[in-house]
């Protein structure tokens, strides 16, 4: 490439810089040239890879002594009420891919060796919803027989307030 | 360099699939580059939400490239300083395919950004697709810059005048 086109490049470049420059400084809506308040960017939502099954609030399974029950609500949501016997595993949102996902295959080893039949996992129903996403994942992490409660740890105690359900 | 190189880029078929390669990309540019320009701080959001960036530089980015879009999509679609636009072009192409590389890396759910601030619509959510996109564009900026070096529009008429005097 002939060096006059890097030239006429930087030229036109440099041009461009004037201009914005310019134009920013007259308009009314202009921003500042260097940027020193943190954006409020949207937060990227971690991917669910695996099938998420749902299952009523009312399903046997959660009584069945042969499954596991996960809590993916905030830790403090289940320290004022959650399902007897349940597990806490609080879904973070904020979380990177990689780091959730490390952590779901660490919960599906632990799953893998409880020598329980059934994960229902239960978050706190809304959308989207922290026990859906828990269940895809443990489900992509090679967990069979996982299954998420539609309307999670509201429409448990809708269910049935008596088995000391959610909050 | 080969002898047969230098017949295959001076074929003159170049000139016409240039000027059309040429219009289509400068079209693109011109209309990438208006929401941009008009609304600097959306666009501004939509280089933050890549996370590529560090902080200080956003802003300015923000409002220097439009510009860059719009004086290379002018100047290619004239015809005049052809092969610099298109060097600019095939730039910012490349870090257009970075940026969508890395979020696509990230997993970020977003719009790319590249016609309209995601905050205005939803219907340009990068993909796969969009890369694919982004590298037919910079595929065509790198054919004007290798092939179209005698471009059709004000760069021949100021070549052809030279050459009378």
């Amino acid at each position: 490439m002939r060096l006059s086109v890097l030239r006429d490049g930087f030229i036109i470049a440099a041009l461009a810089v004037v201009f914005a420059i310019a134009v920013n400084a007259i308009r009314p809506d202009g921003i500042p040239l260097l940027a020193k308040e943190e954006f409020d960017i949207y937060v990227p939502c971690t991917e669910s890879t695996g099938e998420a099954v749902s299952v009523n609030p009312s399903t046997p399974l959660i009584s069945d002594p042969s499954s596991l029950i996960i809590d993916a609500r905030s830790p403090s949501a289940y320290a004022r009420k959650h399902l007897p016997g349940a597990v806490s595993q609080p879904f973070d949102w904020l979380a990177e891919q990689d780091e959730v996902n490390d952590r779901a295959n660490q919960i599906a080893r632990r799953i893998a060796s409880s020598g329980k039949h059934h994960v229902v996992v239960y978050g706190d129903g809304g959308n989207p919803d922290s026990g859906k996403h828990w269940a895809a994942l443990l489900s992509a992490s090679g967990i069979r027989n996982v299954v998420y409660v539609t309307g999670g740890a509201e429409a448990l105690q809708l269910a049935d307030p008596g088995i000391g359900g959610a909050e | 360099m080969s002898r047969s190189w230098h017949a295959y880029v001076d074929w003159p078929g170049h000139r016409w699939f240039g000027f059309a390669a040429r219009i289509y990309l400068g079209t693109v540019f011109l209309l990438a580059c208006w929401h941009k320009l008009a609304h600097p701080d959306t666009f501004a959001l939509d280089i933050a939400t890549y996370q590529l960036l560090p902080l200080w530089a956003v802003n300015a980015f923000a409002l220097v490239l439009p510009w860059i879009e719009l004086f290379a999509g002018i100047l290619l679609i004239a015809g005049y300083k052809t092969q610099a636009a298109a060097w600019l072009i095939l730039l910012m192409m490349l870090s257009f395919i970075i940026a969508l590389l890395w979020a696509l890396h990230l997993g970020l759910d977003m719009a790319c950004g590249c016609f309209a601030s995601q905050a205005a619509t939803d219907e340009d959510p990068i993909s796969h697709l969009t890369l694919l996109r982004d590298l037919l564009w910079f595929g065509l900026a790198a054919y004007i810059l290798l092939f179209d070096s005698a471009p059709l529009g004000i760069d021949r008429l100021i070549e052809k005048r030279s050459l009378k005097q």
